[in-house]
């Protein structure tokens, strides 16, 4: 479809345009609106320079107001033909975007443009090479992520600014967010610049996901990159059911849970502001560690009363949190105190370059333990980073590895009434000072802290349907209005726009598929990795072979 | 001084008075002349109109039958031509730098029939130097008489039938029956009583009008060919004055004593007083039909040669009654004269009641006022360019322009 | 004995843009949006008007055919009329040789009266008609009605051509181009086109 050479097929001409609105672009009479849809490539031949930029909008133009009224007899072949082109045209909105080096293949970057093409400038799709000029090759440090509209240029993600701040995979319900994410994982993992831990609320990362169109098994992390990928579980029945290989158990203590871990369930627990604030007057009560042990170890209503009038807490309030809190006893993962230290356990992977998959099992859809265990676990992981770091700031010892904490339903420890306390909104909020990372994934982006949202540093968004989480999404991108548009046209499924630090503009992308032609050898072994981890060992066979029973 | 309008006025009121009266008489005597004319019988028309009886002081027509006889067209022939010639002029003008006429004779040919076509053609001639004379070398000395006005008009007329002949001969298909047409009167009116030198007259009948006639005739042996002339709205009253002697209870000395030339004062003739042959034949003729044929006792035309004297008859076209004039070679031809007849009343028919033929020739022939302006100015244009004095043509100018 | 081989008249009024042309034969012309080749250096011009009428305008034509069956028999029994009406041709200059190619555009000077005018042959025709110079010149002439005359002219080269289609789409286009703001304009002239 695309011209392979120096510039590709030509469109049509500039005629108008400013940098702000960016330019408009009178098609060729030959070439059919029908065949450029909204986020194509295209480059644009200027005066002194070539400019690479996005389609933003495709119209149907023409040179007489009156048109609408009385149409010509487009039936008529000889008609049509002559009327469109001189009378009719279609025409693009382009929004430039780069400045390419003048010769193709320069050591120089594009740039960010900072002017557009003169008047008619000859607009061209743009070709193999200019995709990868401005998307550049898979490589060490890119990961390809899928193709444009329309070409079958790749498109890459720089792995490395990926990881250096924030990302944002959105979408609604069903759009592939979590394939997605799980393709953003393969290529940090491919590429070794980061550990990530994956809350893997609906177990879909660790051993195998769940391809639902196509009603199969894909392999997850664990069965691509084996001893890369450790994968953590709350709910070790679940996990040996779905016969995932899990390398630990999770427990949680009793002792480890903190007042700060109530508040953040309020919501999920539905407690009043005063039920959740009685846990520090418990804590007080008890000391830290004990109080939550304590509190459930309370016999019946008439003690909760009790402890109320002692503590001078509110004897409803304190009753509910006491009701409330008292699910966590169902929680086969929660132990008056835990055999193992989880936390030490994941820090040991993540220092080691291994990835971990916390999966929940059962426990996956209960909000309140995912958001309990997410944020309890990551808050002490975080609070080990800062003390690395800054030890390490202090000439003792090294940084710690860069660590990515990738969380779904991500509204649920970001909402703008939480944000300022919980951990994760911390980790938003300070960039990568700690060398922690996020990848929040979330169909629901509008109920995200705004402040949160605009430290995202690369965002990944599917099909989104409400305007509201359109607007969130896009809040702080250049191009806003262009970007929306492109937004609402996204195929409900496998389709993206990327934009943001990690690529050099906003980029409408056809995910790549996910297991390819039922193979995932293209994740594990990707062509430019020249052996990369070497031939598949026997044992990785089979257990291949397994997965697609 | 401008004229008394008022005096003026009352003169013509009392005028119109009269001529109110003198109608009503007149249509009464109308109606009385047509009865007569039915009722005169042929032996008695042709009994007064024969020997010392006949002298009187008008002019009257000598009827072959009955005055109020009359003809109805015979069917035209299926292939035919009609032709025509006419001309116009330019007189010679006093304030033009130098004298000189223009003669424009215009001609038409129509065939009708199998093959129809038509021919249009005009030649002009200028007069000039000699040609604008007539001179005749006498013992007695050398007689020079200028061509111009009247005399340039004969002229004009007498090259009108010179034209016919050859114009036949190159363009008339010799098989189809045809009709040599012209406007007005073959009667040269103008040569008669105006006591123009023996030259003129010599030169426009004997050497002009009768070797023209002569050549027709001549023609007229080896094919069918007729020659008639058209007077359209004929102000003549040869007819009437038939009427009038037919009519006449004088002898013939008495008569032209008592009688005045024009009008009668004597009943029953003065019954005929200013009425024109044109309108008693309005009454005595359905459309189409033809009176009998009469024939001029005119003088002139006594020196057109033998069998040259012109003979007439009235025409109802249906728009108006016309006067035909034929020589007499044509007239006593029975077939001849009933082409003449046919073919002019289908003529008057195309032409809306005017033969084509003599319309489209008099359309060749005439000279517009544009045509007269650029004339002038070609002379006037020639001899300046020869560097000759045009003085004479500012008088000429100033006469043309009214100046305030 | 007719006109020499194939010429169809001669002009008898001619300025920078316009010439009129008499026909030698009545009723001989050629028709409605026909180019002609006049006079040499030879000027193109195209018949806008093709008109009958009195050759002298001063004689009123009136009717003459209430008793005739057919307008035939009127002429057969007016033999005088072939010679007293004239057909005439009004045509608008819209070309000339430029370096020996037809060109659209007004020539230097007009052509000489009584130059004799000769049938456009096709392929300066095509030359002339697909050019986008000979759409502007007619659609910015001040004729009556421009458009019915293009159509003529358009339907009648576009048979003559030997790539009719080709050639109509070309001055299809070189006609939209002007008449880009004029939808129905153009749509009703390139209906008739086709
Ligand atoms: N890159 C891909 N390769 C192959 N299949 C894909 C890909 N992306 C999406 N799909 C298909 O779409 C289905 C839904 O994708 P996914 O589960 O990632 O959506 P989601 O946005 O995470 O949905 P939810 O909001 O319900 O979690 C998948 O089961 C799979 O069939
Ligand atoms: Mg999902």
């Amino acid at each position: 479809m695309s011209v392979d050479g120096p510039l590709g097929e030509p469109l049509g001409m500039v005629v108008e345009g400013s940098l702000s609105r960016g330019v408009e672009v009178r098609l060729n009479p030959g070439v059919s609106v029908e065949e450029i849809q909204e986020g194509v490539y295209v480059t644009i031949k200027g005066e002194r320079r070539l400019f690479f930029g996005m389609v933003t909008d495709v119209s149907l133009g023409s040179s007489d107001p009156r048109l609408a009224q009385s149409p010509p007899d487009v039936s008529d072949p000889f008609i049509a033909r002559i009327v469109s082109g001189a009378v009719t045209y279609g025409a693009l909105s382009v929004m430039p975007m780069l400045t390419m080096p003048p010769v193709l293949g320069d050591e120089e970057k594009p740039q960010p443009a900072k002017t557009v093409p003169a008047h008619f400038s000859i607009t061209h799709r743009a070709s193999q090479r200019d995709m990868e000029v401005v998307f550049g090759k898979e490589d060490s440090s890119r990961f390809y992520i899928g193709n444009p509209l329309d070409m079958e240029a790749q498109v890459c993600l720089n792995v490395e600014e990926l990881v250096k701040r924030s990302t944002g995979v959105f979408g609604k319900s069903g759009t592939g967010k979590t394939f997605l994410t799980r393709l953003l994982l393969v290529g940090i993992l491919q590429r070794d610049v980061a550990s990530s831990l994956i809350f893997d609320m609906h177990n879909e990362y660790g051993w195998a996901g769940q391809d639902t169109d196509r009603n199969r098994q894909v392999q997850g992390l664990k069965q691509l990159f084996q001893s890369k990928v450790s994968v953590f579980s709350l709910d070790p029945e679940s996990s040996i059911r779905r016969g995932s290989k899990m390398d630990f158990e999770v427990q949680v203590g009793y002792d480890e849970v903190e007042p700060a871990d109530v508040e953040l369930l309020r919501q999920t627990l539905n407690l009043s502001e005063v039920a959740a604030a009685a846990a520090y007057d418990l804590e007080r009560k008890f000391g830290r560690k004990k109080w939550l042990q304590a509190f459930l170890g309370l016999a019946g209503r008439q003690e909760v009363y009790e402890l109320a009038n002692e503590i001078g807490v509110n004897t409803a309030a304190l009753a509910t949190l006491h009701n409330r809190l008292s699910q966590l006893k169902r929680y086969a993962f929660m132990k008056p105190r835990a055999l193992d230290d989880s936390v030490k356990r994941i820090l040991e992977r993540l220092d080691q370059g291994v990835h971990v998959v916390l999966e929940f099992g059962r426990y996956g859809s209960n909000l309140s333990a995912y958001i309990l265990v997410a944020n309890l676990l990551t808050r002490r992981i975080h609070q080990r980073y800062v003390q690395r770091t800054e030890a390490a700031e202090g000439g003792s010892g090294a940084a710690p590895r860069p660590l990515v904490i990738c969380i779904e339903e991500a509204h649920r420890f970001l909402n703008p009434n939480i944000a300022s306390q919980t951990i994760f909104g911390d980790i938003a909020r300070e960039l990568r000072k700690y060398n922690v990372t996020l990848m929040v994934i979330d169909q629901r982006p509008s109920a995200i802290d705004s402040e949160v949202m605009s430290q995202i540093g690369t965002k990944v968004t599917c099909s989104l349907d409400d305007e509201r989480d359109v607007d969130a999404t896009l809040s702080g991108a250049q191009g806003r209005r262009e970007l929306r548009s492109v937004l609402q046209k996204l195929d409900p499924k496998q389709q993206a726009l990327v934009f943001g630090h990690a690529v050099p503009l906003p980029v409408v992308v056809r995910i790549r598929e996910y297991g390819a032609g039922g193979s995932f050898q293209d994740l594990t072994r990707p062509k430019w990795q020249e052996g990369g981890y070497g031939p598949p060992t026997d044992e990785e066979l089979d257990e291949q072979l397994k997965a697609l029973d | 001084m401008s004229l008394n309008l008022g005096k003026t006025a009352q003169q013509i009121e009392g005028f119109a008075h009269s001529l109110k009266g003198a109608q009503n008489d007149r249509s009464r005597r109308l109606s009385e002349a047509v009865d007569a004319m039915r009722r005169a019988a042929p032996e008695e028309v042709r009994a007064k109109q024969s020997g010392p009886a006949a002298q009187r002081r008008f002019l009257y027509a000598v009827a072959g039958e009955g005055l109020g006889a009359s003809h109805p067209p015979k069917s035209a022939p299926g292939n035919f031509c009609v032709l025509s010639v006419d001309g116009s002029h330019i007189d010679v003008d006093r304030h033009m730098p130098a004298a000189c006429a223009l003669v424009n004779i215009g001609g038409c040919v129509l065939r009708y029939g199998d093959d129809p076509d038509a021919y249009l053609y005009n030649e002009p001639s200028l007069y000039s130097d000699d040609r604008l004379y007539l001179t005749e070398q006498t013992p007695e000395g050398a007689t020079e008489i200028p061509i111009e006005g009247a005399i340039l008009g004969l002229m004009r007329t007498v090259e009108e039938v010179k034209a016919l002949a050859p114009l036949i001969r190159d363009k008339a298909p010799a098989d189809a029956p045809t009709l040599a047409l012209l406007d007005g009167s073959l009667i040269l009116w103008a040569l008669a009583g105006q006591g123009y030198p023996e030259l003129v007259r010599t030169e426009i009948i004997q050497r002009g009008l009768t070797p023209a006639l002569d050549a027709l005739r001549e023609m007229s042996r080896r094919r069918v060919l007729a020659l008639a002339a058209y007077v359209s709205l004929p102000r003549s009253r040869e007819a009437a004055n038939a009427l009038r002697l037919h009519l006449c209870e004088f002898d013939s000395a008495e008569c032209k004593r008592v009688c005045r030339p024009r009008r009668s004062p004597h009943s029953p003739c003065s019954m005929v007083n200013h009425l024109l042959d044109r309108e008693l034949f309005e009454e005595l003729l359905a459309p189409g039909q033809r009176s009998c044929l009469f024939s001029t006792n005119s003088s002139i035309v006594d020196e057109y040669g033998r069998g040259h004297r012109i003979c007439f008859y009235y025409l109802h076209t249906g728009e108006e009654v016309a006067r035909v004039e034929m020589p007499e070679w044509v007239a006593l031809d029975k077939a001849l004269l009933s082409l003449t007849h046919t073919l002019i009343l289908d003529q008057t028919r195309r032409g809306m009641g005017y033969p084509v033929a003599i319309s489209e020739a008099h359309e060749q022939a005439v000279i517009g006022g544009g045509d007269r302006r650029t004339f002038r100015e070609l002379v006037d244009r020639s001899l300046v360019r020869r560097g000759m004095s045009i003085s004479g043509s500012e008088k000429s100018r100033s006469k043309r322009m009214a100046w305030v | 004995m007719g006109p020499a081989q194939g010429r169809i008249g001669e002009v008898v009024e001619a300025s920078s843009r316009r010439c009129a042309v008499q026909c030698y034969r009545l009723y001989e012309s050629p028709p409605l949006g026909a180019l002609a080749r006049v006079g040499d250096p030879p000027v193109y011009a195209l018949i806008t008007e093709v008109s009958t009428e009195a050759l002298d305008p001063g004689r009123p034509v009136i009717a003459r055919g209430e008793d005739a069956a057919t307008v035939e028999e009127v002429y057969r029994s007016n033999p005088q009329l072939d010679k007293l009406l004239c057909t005439r041709l009004r045509c608008l200059i819209v070309g000339h040789l430029r370096d020996g190619a037809p060109v659209a555009g007004l020539p230097p000077l007009p052509p000489k009266i009584h130059s004799f005018a000769h049938p456009c042959p096709a392929d300066e025709a095509e030359a002339l008609v697909s050019s986008p110079d000979f759409a502007r010149l007619l659609l910015n002439s001040d004729l009556p009605s421009p458009d019915e005359v293009i159509v003529a002219c358009l339907r009648l080269a576009g048979r003559q051509a030997a790539d009719g289609q080709g050639l109509l789409h070309r001055a299809g286009n070189a006609l939209a181009r002007e008449l880009s703001d004029q939808v129905p304009r153009l749509n009703a002239i390139l209906r008739r086109l086709t």
